[in-house]
């Protein structure tokens, strides 16, 4: 008899793979100075994420003030660094904002969760002084991602899931304990199985880890501290997102207070107010 | 089935409509609190998120909801404007949970309730009911025919408070 992890492993396989002219839009644009025309001509066999993408471009999430109809000119007016957050939106949409029932989650929800992990996570890195790479906005906005396949694993344990967490396990381990794997470790490894960049799998894997801050990038402890922010927050907490652990190591480090902490919330919740229409629209 | 009215995070809303329900959901750290005057049959639901407005008062301006010591007056005042009276009013309590930390930088839960109840012990304000704290997420309604407040908890099913 194959065990639980095998069939999950397997299940990895009947996802709908990330469109992978995004991931290549997004390689490309890692290089400073690409003439637009690369990036059209990397987009033009999927007419969908084109269309997805102008219409993220002209979202008030983006901000621009002229409406773009073309590609080429929303690469000139937003830059590279916009572009690629954009196209991270348009090919994570569909795979994040249906309904996740193994952990709570309706319709929207962890669309909302994920988009608000982004924001935060760029907010903690501004704070910090840190610079804003496009691969923070990304690597946040996937985090989740490992719960579309587990979804229906923790559906069919959920009572047992249930039970352990009731039993002061944290929600990860729980999964980890009945499943023989959890949603983190399975959206790193969906992440290598569509040729994501290693440092975005590496904080999908890692961003329910104790992590430590020093020995593990800034990147994934800033992640991890999104995550935890945006669940008390209330944003795509699901059934059992409270009882998730954090790191309190990675607020000791920055010297930050519960009030800074407070503050971080207060900011976070402003910008998903101005991105409703990046919300509203993974429901088209 | 009644009308359901959604309060948001950061909001709140009064109504004194037989037959609507006032609804808030996922309430993780942030509290729901709920006040119904069974006389007047008004009612009203805030969920706020932050105890303290001093963090941000040009935001507690536009957005009074998203504090404990904004919000919380604001509440009582439009139910009043509606003919709530504050001796007659039922008020339940649910939310600030907690998640899995011994730090306490992450209390934000605990100190959004003890924000809570310094207001109402300045003000004389009684809670008749509460289900507040663990490690737990909920959704929280009021029936504004009855009066009837549930709480919902994943997992735990609805509890009547």
């Amino acid at each position: 008899m194959k065990s639980r992890k095998e069939e999950i492993l397997r299940a990895i396989q009947q996802v709908p793979p990330f469109p992978q002219v995004v991931i290549k839009a997004l390689v490309l644009l890692e290089k400073p100075e690409v003439p637009a025309s690369e990036l059209v001509e990397v987009l033009r066999y999927d007419p969908v994420i084109t269309a997805r993408v102008l219409r993220l471009c002209n979202s008030a999430a983006f901000g621009l003030q002229v409406p773009v109809e073309s590609l080429q000119q929303a690469l000139v007016m937003l830059g590279n660094q916009q572009m690629m957050k954009i196209l991270a939106a348009s090919g994570a949409m569909d795979l994040l904002r249906g309904e996740i029932k193994g952990y709570g989650l309706e319709e929207g929800e962890l669309w909302r969760h994920s988009v608000a992990c982004a924001l935060m996570a760029q907010i903690l890195h501004r704070v910090a002084g840190m610079e804003e790479r496009p691969v923070v906005f990304t690597s946040a906005l996937l985090h989740d991602i490992g719960k579309v396949v587990l979804n229906r694993f923790s559906q069919e344990e959920y009572r047992e899931i249930l039970a352990r967490v009731r039993r002061h396990c944290s929600a990860i381990e729980a999964e980890r304990e009945v499943l023989g794997t959890d949603h983190a470790e399975i959206g790193g490894l969906l992440a290598q199985e569509w040729n994501f960049p290693e440092e975005i799998a590496l904080v999908i894997q890692g961003h329910h880890r104790d992590v430590v801050p020093g020995e593990d990038p800034w990147i994934l402890c800033l992640v991890h501290l999104a995550n935890i922010l945006c669940i008390q927050m209330g944003i795509g907490t699901g059934d059992l997102g409270m009882a998730s652990r954090s790191s309190p190591e990675v607020v000791r480090a920055m010297g930050w207070t519960s009030r800074d902490l407070e503050g971080f919330l207060s900011s976070c919740w402003e910008e998903l107010q101005e991105v409703q229409d990046l919300l509203e629209l993974a429901h088209d | 089935m009644s009308d359901q009215i959604v309060v948001g995070i950061a909001d709140f809303k009064v109504s004194n409509g037989k037959g609507q329900t006032l609804v808030t959901f996922s309430l993780g750290s942030c509290i729901g609190l709920t006040i119904y005057d069974p006389v007047a049959c008004v009612g009203g639901m805030i969920h706020y998120m932050l105890p303290d407005s001093s963090l941000d008062p040009q935001k507690a301006r536009e957005k009074p909801a998203m504090f404990a010591d904004t919000g919380i007056p604001l509440l009582f005042k439009s139910a009043y404007a509606l003919g709530l009276k504050k001796q007659r009013a039922r008020v339940v309590v649910a939310g600030g949970a907690q998640i899995l930390d011994n730090s306490g930088y992450f209390n934000i839960g605990k100190r959004n309730y003890t924000a809570l109840r310094k207001i109402f012990w300045r003000n004389n304000v009684l809670i008749h009911a509460e289900d507040v704290g663990g490690n737990v997420n909920r959704t929280l309604y009021l029936d504004l025919s009855k009066g009837e407040v549930r709480v919902k908890v994943a997992g735990l099913g609805v509890k009547i408070l």
